[in-house]
């Protein structure tokens, strides 16, 4: 077992809203192994992207995280902003939801994607076409897309061009926030196909998606959150075979592939802090002491579950 | 008329006015201030198109030379407040919090002040000069336009793109200039003329009042001072003046508005900044 490159443990992430306070992540200690994909699949409002965000410093304001973050060994959390500019971008790239408003339309693409790297990569002004084409041509884009302007791209491809942005300093670990968000099947190959090339030349990945089809594709790892808890931590090949959970069980028979079976019953309250397991109460084999259940039990390696069955 | 002609009409006649201006001594076909007992109050000629004045100076060369002073102030002010505004509104438009209040604070003190009132008094302390009425312009200038970079800088600051790229290259500094500014540039241009046309009437009325350019210095706002009193016998010694005046501010002014018109950025909030 190699040592992970990103350790969570205990994680805990509320935000004070005029509504009280609302949980976003509860429990989670999980690891990210070096040159590894994580998908981190949820529903929206499990926590997925709270906890992406929590990982590269963005966390609002009003939000409020206890336990253990780290990376590479240095504790994330508590960071300040000063420590924070010396890795952000430099050792964790993100690329965010949204791409095409994640681009800023008054500049071309090469200016966005060279940018980073001329102010902390002493990359010459003159040189940033080459550089930002070459990273272009790494997401499947033409070289010709750095001339052009973001609201001349379509979402496919300004979602490829921020990938390209979100490489341009080469940060060892790479989180993806919903980056197939509303694509078209040859753009969704695409960023697929981006995804496995960026891994395969040693970046480390964080998939934040609720694409359970994109996660079986690419991810070596799965994560599965719900109502702000891990319930389900699995290598992909263990998950996709025998899903333990019963909501990761709910999940895959809801894949249209699968015979599209809906969950019944709706998703936990945000502001309900959650108290044992998430699922207790749309689940068939919810028993009492399910309301109780604080910690996982792994029943195999590499393998973490919450839930009394296992 | 098209929007664009009316554009291409209002720039047309500001350049024709800056380039009379600037090209007044080659234009001008006698000294603005050369006086001339003999040919006082004399009517338009082949000589002196304009006529003369009480004391036999030639119209239509202060008229020529009339808008240098106010032009040369009103752009150099406007400018000056530009940087200020931008400044200040940046700084309280992104950090917000305590730094907003204090320069909100600051902001309001100056956008209570009446404008030509304050100005006079500013002229009146300091004694009339260039120097003067350029602090005068400044100082009743700046917060309307701080007030809509503040308010731009606010709204910006919190799209996905600014968010991406504090990821990257953190300064704030360098975030406001290089991604907030260049969207807000419709704004500040629009911003920039009207002020101008507003400062241009601004600085007339204090030549008018006796507080503004002194004479002999030839000055439109001079100038239909003087020829008010002999209107009946000599009015083309007002109405000269008074034509370049209209023609200078409302072209400024004009560009402004075509200009907003054109770009469609400005809010209703922002065109109520006097």
């Amino acid at each position: 077992m190699t040592t992970p490159l990103v350790a969570m443990h205990d994680v805990n992430i509320r935000f004070n809203t005029t509504r009280g306070w609302g949980y976003a992540v509860t429990a989670v200690s999980a690891d990210v192994r070096a040159n590894t994909v994580t998908a981190i699949i949820g529903e929206s409002g499990s926590g997925k992207s709270v906890l992406g965000a929590a990982v590269m410093g963005l966390l609002p304001n009003n939000a409020e995280a206890s336990g253990s973050i780290t990376y590479a060994g240095l504790e994330l959390l508590g960071l300040t902003d000063r420590e924070w500019d010396q890795i952000r971008g430099i050792e964790l790239g993100w690329v965010a939801q949204n791409p095409a408003s994640s681009l800023n339309p008054v500049y071309r693409i090469d200016e966005l994607i060279s940018e980073a790297a001329i102010h902390r990569r002493r990359i010459r002004r003159r040189d940033k076409r080459r550089f930002a084409a070459d990273l272009l041509t790494k997401v499947g884009l033409p070289a010709a897309t750095g001339r052009n302007y973001s609201f001349e791209l379509s979402g496919g491809m300004a979602q490829r061009a921020l990938i390209a942005v979100g490489i341009g300093l080469d940060p060892p670990l790479l989180i993806l926030d919903e980056p197939t968000k509303g694509l078209d099947p040859a753009n969704y190959d695409r960023i697929r196909d981006a995804i496995m090339d960026l891994a395969g030349e040693g970046h480390t990945i964080m998939l934040i998606t609720h694409d359970v089809t994109l996660a079986e594709q690419v991810a070596d790892e799965i994560w599965v959150l719900y109502g702000s808890r891990l319930v389900e931590q699995a290598p992909k090949q263990d998950f996709f075979a025998t899903p333990l959970h019963p909501y990761s069980q709910g999940l895959l028979a809801a894949m249209p592939s699968r015979g599209l079976h809906p969950i019944p019953g709706e998703s936990p309250s945000f502001f309900v802090p959650p108290e044992g397991c998430p699922f207790v109460d749309r689940c068939p084999y919810a028993v009492a002491a399910c309301h109780e259940l604080k910690t996982p039990s792994h029943p195999t390696e590499g393998r973490s579950v919450l839930c009394l069955l296992h | 008329m098209s929007r664009d002609s009316a554009l291409r009409i209002a720039a047309g006649m500001l350049i024709a006015v800056a380039a009379m201006s600037l090209l007044a001594p080659v234009i001008a076909p006698a000294s603005p201030i050369a006086v001339d007992m003999s040919l006082r109050n004399a009517p338009p000629s082949s000589a002196h198109w304009l006529g003369t004045d009480t004391l036999g100076r030639d119209v239509a060369s202060r008229v020529i030379y009339g808008g240098r002073g106010a032009l040369a102030i009103s752009f150099g002010a406007t400018l000056i407040s530009m940087v200020i505004g931008i400044a200040l509104g940046s700084l309280a438009g992104w950090f917000g919090k305590f730094t907003d209040t204090a320069i909100q604070v600051f902001m309001s003190i100056f956008q209570g002040l009446p404008g030509l009132t304050i100005s006079i008094a500013i002229v009146g302390v300091m004694g009339a000069s260039n120097l003067s009425i350029s602090v005068a312009m400044v100082a009743t200038g700046w917060s309307g336009i701080s007030r809509v970079v503040r308010s731009q800088i606010r709204n910006l600051r919190n799209e996905q793109f600014v968010e991406a790229a504090k990821v990257y290259l953190p300064a704030p500094g360098y975030l406001i200039v290089r991604h907030l500014l260049p969207l807000t540039m419709p704004t500040l241009v629009v911003l920039a003329t009207q002020r101008m046309g507003r400062m241009i009437l601004m600085i007339a009325s204090l030549s008018f009042i006796g507080v503004g350019l002194q004479p002999p210095t030839p000055d439109w706002g001079v100038m239909i001072q003087d020829g008010r009193q002999y209107f009946a016998q000599q009015p083309w010694a007002l109405l000269g003046p008074a034509v370049m005046l209209f023609i200078a501010s409302f072209s400024v002014a004009r560009l402004g508005e075509l200009l907003r018109d054109r770009w469609d950025t400005f809010s209703d909030d922002a065109m109520a900044v006097r």
